[in-house]
């Protein structure tokens, strides 16, 4: 190692240790028998039940709407595609929050809340207000994702497999999704923690009601507010752990993929 | 009866082609790189826009998709699943026959040994070897249970022993199931050997030559121009160097071949990898040579160049629009280059057949 290297490291070591410094700084506020409790209470078990539930719906939409948009557009052109292309990354790069407003007044009482309230569907400041706010941020990874993934199969595939006797809506379940899968499912897991993690969007949109709207970041917030230290920190445990189960899981996978790659330049 | 029949197809590569061919015939299609072969078949697969008719069995295939054509298609890249295994690969080709799960598997393993490849049915495309991929592209084809075959380039990815093999394999399948084939190279000795009609394929345009026995390439006729030659240089003074290379001394010239770790009596250079200029070419620093240019004959779109170093000959070609470029004639001295990846040897006995120096390699 040069000395070079060396003075590289420095700003390494400094940033892991603020990463770690702030897992022990979280894990290290309460006793474990506090911990225990604060984790097993009420709220804390409904905000993880929450949380999991309306992710997993938001995970499900932001799918049926990402996979068959991120395919199209990987398959054709057509004018003002990269436009589109473009418009389709604002919710990557919008603020949460800015996202959250925007989809208050595009659902609220106006627009498309109005005629969706005459139908019975009311998003705002309800539970589906969640899961609508997830989604909007969720999709577009999974789209981003998945177009990737789909341009990188060769069309020749397609092809073959037309030959072969495959109608488009089999090649598309046989051939394409599973030679696209693994990137898609990376895409899926990043889309998932973004998703159980979201907070900005989902408080404007579904509000922050105890045991009604609360995701485990809204039960973070509204503990530290009313100064339920003990249950905003077992949330913020939880989540933390979630978010790392999931990066492991990410891991895993891309090195899974990295061994299939090598086997098959072999 | 016939099973394939074009009319007037044309495409952007495709001038006008006719073509008939008959139930349970081999037909070969030879020509140059470009010249459209791979067209013609993605055409008759439907996988290529078109204007004129395509007829598969008395039916028109205007407005018939590919995967209602029933054609079993073996692409140069072959294009093997590499998410399934072998055995997947053939199941999947059979998603449109009426059979159960068991009898699919059943076929799969029929055809895996009719390939000769019946102990690979778990395996992977990426642990096959080149052969084996053809032979499993090619069971996946039948599969399908094809009415035509279309193979395009089958050997152009494999060695010249396995080439050997392979091409018996698709005579005793041929003969075995009787399918109409169509199968595109650009070697005229595979054209001859596999075709029972052949046809000359260039710039776009299909040139039929009946039965093989007449083809072009016989020595009457003279080789196509197109069918690219081989240099083939007798070595001598073979020396090992350790360092991946045998330096060898070919034509007067010390050259220097990758080390393959065999024994070797010639080493051969596709007259189209010869590189020459008036000035020393960019590249590699070994491998030099110098000649004089002895003869010139040139086609539309190629020249190929007799070049004289130490007095053995050397045929290079190279597109027409280049040799204009450098201005070169007869009698000029050029500098030439061979490039390492270029050169391939071989244990040859040298024969002379129509005119050019052909080989019979060691096949052991």
């Amino acid at each position: 190692m040069t000395r070079l290297d060396r003075s590289f490291s420095v700003p390494l070591l400094l940033f892991a240790f603020l990463v770690i410094g702030v897992l022990v700084a979280l894990a290290s506020q309460l006793s474990f028998g506090e911990l225990k409790a604060s984790v097993l209470s009420s709220e804390t078990v409904f905000a993880l039940r929450f949380s999991l539930t309306v992710s997993l719906a938001a995970l499900f939409f932001a799918l049926i709407i990402g996979i068959p948009s991120a395919y199209f557009l990987a398959r054709h052109d057509f004018p003002g595609k990269g436009l589109l292309d473009t418009l389709l990354d604002v919710p990557l790069v919008m603020p949460p929050l800015v996202a959250g407003v925007g989809l208050l007044f595009l659902f609220g009482r106006t627009m498309l809340g109005s005629p969706l309230a005459d139908l019975g569907i009311d998003l705002v400041l309800s539970p589906y207000g969640a899961v609508v706010a997830q989604t909007y941020v969720a999709t577009p990874i999974v789209m981003r994702n998945s177009k990737a993934a789909f341009e990188s199969v060769d069309r020749g595939y397609e092809a073959m497999a037309m030959t072969l006797g495959l109608t488009p809506l089999k090649i598309f379940f046989r051939v394409n999704l599973p030679l696209a899968g693994r990137t898609i499912v990376s895409g899926t897991i990043l889309a998932w923690a973004r998703a159980i993690g979201e907070f900005g969007a989902t408080l404007m949109v579904a509000g922050a009601t105890r045991f009604r709207t609360e995701t485990l970041p809204i039960a973070v917030y509204l503990n530290i507010s009313s100064g339920e230290v003990g249950i905003a920190l077992s949330c913020a445990l939880v989540l933390v752990v979630t978010a790392f189960v999931l990066l492991l899981l990410l891991r895993l996978l891309s090195r899974r993929r990295d061994a299939i790659d090598n086997g098959r330049a072999g | 009866m016939s099973e394939i029949q074009l009319t007037a197809v044309s495409t952007p590569f495709l001038r006008s082609v006719d073509l008939t061919v008959h139930h349970g015939e081999s037909f070969v299609i030879v020509g140059p790189s470009g010249a459209g072969k791979t067209t013609l078949l993605r055409v008759i697969a439907g996988l290529a826009p078109h204007t004129g008719q395509v007829w598969l069995g008395g039916r028109s295939m205007e407005g018939v998709p590919p995967y209602l054509r029933r054609v079993g298609y073996v692409s140069q890249d072959l294009h093997l699943f590499p998410h399934l295994t072998f055995e997947g690969n053939l199941v999947l080709a059979m998603e449109r026959l009426p059979l159960t799960k068991g009898e699919k598997r059943a076929k799969a393993r029929e055809l895996a040994g009719l390939v000769g490849i019946g102990g690979l049915l778990g395996r992977r495309p990426s642990t096959l070897s080149g052969g084996e991929k053809q032979r499993a592209a090619i069971a996946r084809a039948l599969a399908s249970a094809p009415c035509v075959l279309l193979l395009d380039e089958p050997f152009s990815k494999v060695d010249f022993r396995t080439a050997l093999r392979l091409r018996n394999e698709i005579k005793r399948l041929h003969k075995q199931l009787e399918l109409t084939t169509i199968l595109v190279t650009h070697d005229m000795a595979e054209a001859r050997e596999l075709g029972d009609r052949l046809a000359v394929m260039q710039l776009g345009s299909l040139q039929l030559h009946g039965a093989s026995g007449s083809s072009p390439g016989s020595r009457d006729r003279g080789g196509p121009w197109f069918l690219e030659r081989e240099n083939v240089l007798a070595c001598s003074g073979k020396r090992r160097l350790g360092n991946g290379l045998v330096e060898v001394v070919c034509a007067g010239l010390t050259l220097f071949v990758p080390d393959e770790g065999r024994d070797f009596s010639h080493i051969t250079v596709p007259s189209s990898k010869i590189r020459f200029d008036r000035i020393p070419p960019g590249g590699s620093p070994i491998n030099r040579f110098q000649g004089t240019i002895t003869a010139v004959a040139s086609t539309d779109v190629t020249v190929q160049v007799v070049i004289e170093v130490n007095r053995e000959s050397l045929v290079a070609e190279l597109a027409s629009d280049r040799w204009h470029e450098m201005g070169l004639a007869e009698g000029d001295l050029i500098h030439g280059l061979i490039r390492l990846q270029d050169m391939d040897s071989c244990r040859c006995e040298d024969a002379e057949i129509n005119g050019q120096t052909a080989l019979r390699r060691d096949l052991v």
